[in-house]
């Protein structure tokens, strides 16, 4: 038995007792992993290592002189560097990153072994096409023209939204602003990434509250915290760096360290408090915690009543959550909630950190915002060691979200409304008139011509729906009908049959990526498919977006393997082939290049950064230029490691990476936001406030207060008090207008295309092109963005005051009268069900709560990291974790094969592990998996040698419906299963 | 220089794994052949921990007193290597070490590198550093690069540390005095008994 | 074939072998001392790169981790 987590004693009773010195006592289960090294990847594993081997062997022989690239890792969003060790081009060795303050030369498994990216033997290796069931290698001209011309008669019979462009949190920043860019000039909103089945509770629900939806300090200012609230996230596995900032501020502050989670996680295993909750009761477990605190009065009253705005709502909904309540819907004594709110009440300043734990629930935007109301109930918003520390899952899912990889938004969260257009059209140069008609219209129910331009997109969590919906319940003028998945793994969203019957539906199938992934093998097609290989990251160069804001510069390390292409350069393939590749690039230089024996255009990525630096005001990606950004990775060494702050050299007083918001032109030098909200430091040195995001008064059904700020401001800020977000108006009535150059002023008058002074006054300083009104403004000490209240209540959502609700498939039917869900919905172009899933009753058959989450060694669908055996050989079996007693009531023994079916039938054949891990009732099973569906095995249908040596049944085969009421997040933490021996 | 020694602090192992696939990497260690690998304890329990084990380069190494054909040697740095010329794969290590440090490669795909293999510390073995045959039987040799093992230098948490004792000690009491408190030097007393672990 | 032919080529093969026993044939020794390793002696690492290593570990301290 191959499987990692299980391993008998192989070395009996002389490991037990060189052990008895840490634990006292004999190791039970998970000791040495035996191998054969013969089964599974074992077979696959032969011929590998030989031609690995040669091929360092050739290297280590080469006389050549040894050059040091610097990259950043590519899996998580810690940001991690890599050095590579390159050799005649060829990527010989991987040294530790010390100077990083990021890292500081750590990494996990996964950093620790990119370097088998050099070896790349399971790639997809060249640009393949599905033929009669077979596959069959083409030439990327054939490729482009075929994919071209079918995507152009879809286009032409059903118009462009029936082409899906699925983004990727993979790409670099550069890439993915010429992905969402290039989507707008195919004159679709269909388009989103991962982000959607990740943060986008976060983002929707943080920035509602205090108006931007990003992590708010970084990994290292927890170096900071006195107290750690961890909920629904699993760093120790998910984000490994970020355990050595974290356990710093235990160890060095005696910082409490509460983990909360149905499992108990290897981050529990380090906590001083953990707490067992009930899958999908993040609400309830927050205002169980709050109501001790309001009882008590721990909250900060002054920080209250300066910057927030709502919490008399909140604080009648906690009322409700008496600690017999809590404990009946969560399972939590009362007595253990008292003591976490005493103990955050105490240790202050204390950080909270949450991850997909929280966000994948059709509630997710409720358990976002309340996770944000105890953060500004203890007052520890905008300092140091506090914070909303909310770790992004990819390397660039934060780039890639910020720079418009939605079906809502353009770049910049600038939504999709006709000024968001019109601004961007003037970033691009672009004649607004010929966008408008690349995009299609509909036709309302009033029976008007509806422009599909300003409609949001179908997001990706249902894009199957998209495919498979009766075209008359879908708001676009007709379904999806070719997908393109470009850097997105199929296996980690749910309801994996469905989508395989998507797949089988559609005209036409394209996969963009490094690996084939399980898109290539689950679509039971026999033709209309194609497999074109991108490169990793290693393979070309970018900015790439950590998850504290921070951006970082990535070298080339080496040149793309085999005819794989750059992410950018089969862009400009496919934009030439649309025909907008002229002006598509008109600012971005695009040279003539030979990448292996292809000569392609390539789109300068520099070029690219700086257009996406003139455009990006709002979140203030406008000073990070490609030359800034190199000086900071060449300069390393010259930051603080605590905050992040370069001391003397180059860098002098610029935090690392510039994290956003780094406002105005580059020249500006604004040192970039180390703390969001941060109002104890100038905002020209990084300080801020709460964003002016919501009107300055609140709706009379809400009591029409205030929303500014009261009597807080960042220092030096010349206006005491709150203020709303600035204007070229507002800068008149203040008298600064006079601060503007010449050049500012015309840019200003430019944008508003006349002299006229009330259309002047409205301009403001997201639009305002030159910089000159955050310049203006920041001069003054003030935020661009205004000075307001965070908003505890969010009157546009369906739940403006966070509420529990039961999950869609829920065993506690005796709590549906109180906590049922929402009503069916119409939403994004979709109709999307909540009380008609609920309300039949599936907890009689499917007793078991199944959850999902991650591995150390993998990341993601697993394509990749199952792709390379450094990795792949310490996971070898995918699995299901039973707690004791339900298995015992099963007949189920460890190691065992058994079947866990989801109540909408998707059943997946695995592997039994027997432990506590998981609570009585729950069953957890990772998510990286795939290759097996339904007890098949699919390894003949991967294209010959580019099968990932692991492969097994993905969780999201059984995994079931349910989606969030705001953005459409899937519920992947809390649905139903029955487990049988197989 | 006093002699080199690991340390692994299970309050700060998280079991990532990150030390396991360093070496790997740095060695090109081939499927099935595990130098270091992380073992975990009550695993799924209060009171989990981890540790990262391989060869802890014993001062008094039983490896060396049970090897028929004394293949074993210890450097001037206390690195217990061994000669793959000279190993007949009899396995008397294997069952005479308290760490499972020695691995024996299935027949096949490693038979090039040959009989027993184990960490190294990254000291290579006795060949001429860092030549081709020096990397083929035992992999990279860092320490004579100036650097010490890449599974201590690459630890996602700084628990695994690896370099002069003395200097290990040092770091590792006063991580204990911030903390208050130190489960023990994993390993030290059978590793290198008088150490005052 | 008569028996000095048989002799004739057993000497010879008897020769052949011998001459493949050769101790520099072989990387292992012939006479061994129990518990000293007698094979290909490793070499030592110099004064610098010691020290070198010696500052190297204080990166694992790690800053100001």
């Amino acid at each position: 038995m191959l499987r990692k987590k299980t391993g008998e004693v192989a070395f009996g009773p002389r490991l037990s007792s060189a052990l008895t010195d840490l634990t006292g006592g004999a190791i039970d289960r998970r000791t040495f992993l035996r191998r054969s090294g013969l089964a599974v990847g074992g077979l696959a594993a032969a011929s590998t290592m030989s031609s690995g081997m040669v091929r360092k062997a050739e290297a280590a022989s080469v006389s050549g002189a040894v050059e040091i690239k610097k990259s950043v890792c590519t899996h998580c969003s810690v940001g991690c560097t890599v050095l590579a060790e390159t050799s005649n081009g060829v990527w010989v060795g991987q040294e530790p990153g010390f100077d990083s303050p990021f890292n500081l030369g750590a990494h996990c498994a996964k950093g620790a072994a990119v370097r088998e990216h050099a070896h790349g033997e399971r790639r997809l290796k060249y640009p393949t096409k599905l033929v009669d069931g077979k596959w069959q290698k083409v030439s990327w001209e054939e490729a482009i023209n075929e994919i071209g011309d079918k995507m152009l008669d879809i286009r032409e019979k059903s118009g462009p939204d029936s082409v899906y462009w699925l983004g990727s949190a993979k790409h670099n920043n550069e890439q993915a602003y010429l992905f969402r860019k290039f989507y707008a000039y195919w004159g679709t909103n269909n388009g989103d990434h991962q982000a959607r089945i990740c943060h986008s509770t976060t983002v929707a629900g943080v920035a509602n509250t205090w108006g931007y939806g990003a992590m708010t300090n970084s990994y290292n200012d927890m170096h900071n915290s006195r107290a750690i609230f961890l909920i629904g996230g699993n760093p120790a596995e998910a984000h490994p760096v970020s355990l050595l900032h974290m356990l710093k501020a235990k160890e060095e502050n005696n910082a409490a360290f509460i983990v909360c989670d149905p499992r108990f996680t290897r981050t529990a295993a380090h906590a001083t408090e953990y707490v067992r909750f009930r899958s999908g009761t993040d609400v309830a477990l927050i205002w169980g915690i709050l109501y001790h605190i309001f009882e008590n009065s721990w909250e900060d009253k002054d920080f209250i009543s300066r910057r927030v705005w709502g919490m008399e709502y909140i604080k009648e909904e906690v009322a409700k959550w008496t600690p017999e309540e809590v404990e009946k819907v969560t399972g939590v004594p009362g007595s253990q909630l008292k003591r976490v709110a005493r103990t955050m009440a105490q240790n202050k300043p204390g950080t909270i950190v949450w991850c997909m734990g929280g966000t994948q629930h059709t509630n997710g935007n409720n358990n976002t915002r309340a996770y944000c109301v105890l953060q500004l109930a203890l007052g520890n918003m905008g300092v140091s060691g506090g914070g909303a520390n909310i770790f992004r899952g990819h390397d660039n899912v934060q780039g890639a979200t910020d720079l418009g990889v939605l079906m809502d938004t353009l770049p910049g969260y600038y939504g999709l409304s006709k000024g968001a257009w019109a601004h961007w059209s003037r970033v691009w140069e672009e004649d607004l008139d010929w966008l408008k008609g690349r995009f299609g219209t509909r036709k309302d129910k009033d029976g008007k011509d509806k422009a599909m331009m300003n409609e949001k997109g179908i997001p990706v969590s249902r894009w199957i729906d998209g495919v498979l919906e009766a075209k008359e319940n879908i708001d676009q003028p007709d379904n999806v009908r070719a997908m393109v998945f470009w850097g997105h793994a199929p296996n980690s969203q749910t309801r994996l049959p469905d989508m395989q019957k998507a797949m089988a539906k559609l005209d036409l199938l394209v996969v963009v990526d490094p690996f084939p992934t399980m898109s290539a093998v689950m679509h039971g097609r026999k033709d209309g498919v194609y497999l074109l290989p991108a490169t990793t990251q290693f393979e070309t160069h970018g900015s790439v977006t950590a998850s504290n804001r921070s951006l970082q510069w990535r070298e080339k390390v080496m040149d793309p393997l085999f005819e794989s292409l750059p992410d950018h350069v089969i862009m400009q393939m496919f934009a030439e082939k649309f025909g907008f590749a002229d002006r598509f690039f008109r600012n971005i230089k695009v040279e003539e290049t030979k990448i292996g024996k292809l000569t392609v255009k390539e789109p300068s990525i520099e070029d690219t950064l700086r257009e996406i630096n003139r455009g990006m005001w709002t979140i203030g990606y406008t000073g990070q230029s490609p030359e800034r950004l190199k000086m900071h990775m060449a300069n390393q060494h010259t930051f603080d490691r605590t905050t992040l702050q370069a001391r003397g050299g180059p860098a002098d007083g610029d935090y690392y990476g510039l994290p956003w918001p780094s406002w105005g032109t580059p020249e500006m030098k604004h040192p970039g936001t180390p703390n969001l909200y941060d109002n104890s430091k100038p905002v020209a040195e990084g300080g801020l406030t709460f964003r002016a995001r919501f009107g300055v008064k609140a709706p009379d059904e809400w009591g029409g207060a205030n929303m500014l700020a009261e009597g807080a401001y960042s220092v030096d800020s010349e206006i005491k008090d709150g203020y709303p977000e600035f204007t070229y108006g507002m800068l008149r009535k203040l008298g600064w207008d006079g601060d503007l150059t010449a050049d500012e002023l015309a840019a200003i008058k430019k944008v508003a295309g006349t002299d006229d002074q009330e259309k002047l006054d409205k301009i403001n300083w997201k639009v305002d092109l030159s910089g000159g009104i955050q310049r203006v403004a920041i001069k003054h000490g003030c935020a661009p963005f205004g000075n307001a209240k965070a908003r505890t209540v969010v009157w546009t959502f369906p739940d403006p005051v966070p509420l529990h609700r039961e999950p869609l498939y829920t065993p506690r039917r005796d709590l549906l009268p109180k906590y049922a869900t929402f009503k069916d919905r119409h939403m994004h172009r979709l109709p999307t069900l909540y009380e008609s899933i609920q309300k039949n009753d599936f907890s009689k058959e499917y007793p078991i709560i199944l959850t999902s989450g991650r591995l150390v060694e993998y990341e993601g669908g697993g394509d990749e990291t199952r792709s390379n055996p450094w990795l792949a050989e310490l996971q070898q079996d995918m699995f299901v974790e039973i707690n004791p007693v339900d298995a015992n009531d099963l007949g189920i023994r460890n190691g065992d094969t058994v079947w866990v079916e989801g109540p909408e039938k998707g059943k997946v054949k695995v592997m039994a592990m027997v432990t506590e891990r998981v609570g009585r009732g729950v069953a957890f099973m990772p998510f990286h998996f795939g290759g097996h569906m339904q007890g098949e095995d699919l390894r003949a249908n991967y294209p010959a040698g580019a099968d990932p040596y692991v492969l097994g049944e993905a969780t999201n085969t059984a995994q079931t419906y349910g989606y969030d009421a705001v953005t459409q997040m899937q519920e992947s933490k809390t649905t139903l299963c029955k487990i049988a021996k197989a | 220089m006093a002699r080199m020694k690991f340390l692994c602090d299970a309050e700060r192992c998280i079991e990532c794994n990150a030390c396991v696939t360093a070496c790997k990497n740095e060695h090109e260690v081939p499927w099935g052949v595990n130098r270091r690998r992380v073992v975990t304890i009550n695993d799924g329990k209060p009171g989990e921990r981890s540790i990262s084990v391989a060869c802890m380069h014993c001062s008094d190494a039983p490896c060396m007193a049970v090897c028929p054909v004394d293949c074993f040697y210890q450097s001037a740095e206390g690195v217990v290597l061994h000669n793959k010329d000279l190993c007949i794969g009899c396995g008397y290590c294997f069952y005479a070490c308290p760490f499972g440090a020695p691995q024996f490669p299935q027949v096949g795909n490693f038979g090039s590198r040959g009989k027993m293999d184990k960490c190294t510390f990254c000291a290579g073995g006795p060949e001429e550093a860092n030549s081709d045959t020096e990397f083929k039987k035992y992999g990279r040799n860092r320490l004579a690069e100036g650097k010490l093992p890449l599974c201590a230098e690459m630890c996602a948490t700084k628990a695994l540390l690896a370099g002069d004792g003395d200097q290990v000690a040092n770091i590792y009491r006063e991580r204990v005095v911030g903390r208050g408190f130190g489960s023990g030097a994993w390993g030290w007393g059978k590793a290198y008994p008088g150490s005052g672990s | 074939m008569n028996m000095r032919t048989i002799r004739f080529f057993s000497l010879a093969i008897l020769l052949g072998l011998l001459a493949g026993c050769q101790e520099r044939e072989s990387e292992n020794p012939f006479l061994k001392e129990k518990g000293v390793y007698s094979g290909k002696p490793d070499e030592t690492l110099n004064d610098d790169t010691r020290e070198q290593l010696r500052r190297r570990m204080n990166i694992q301290r790690g800053g100001s981790i």
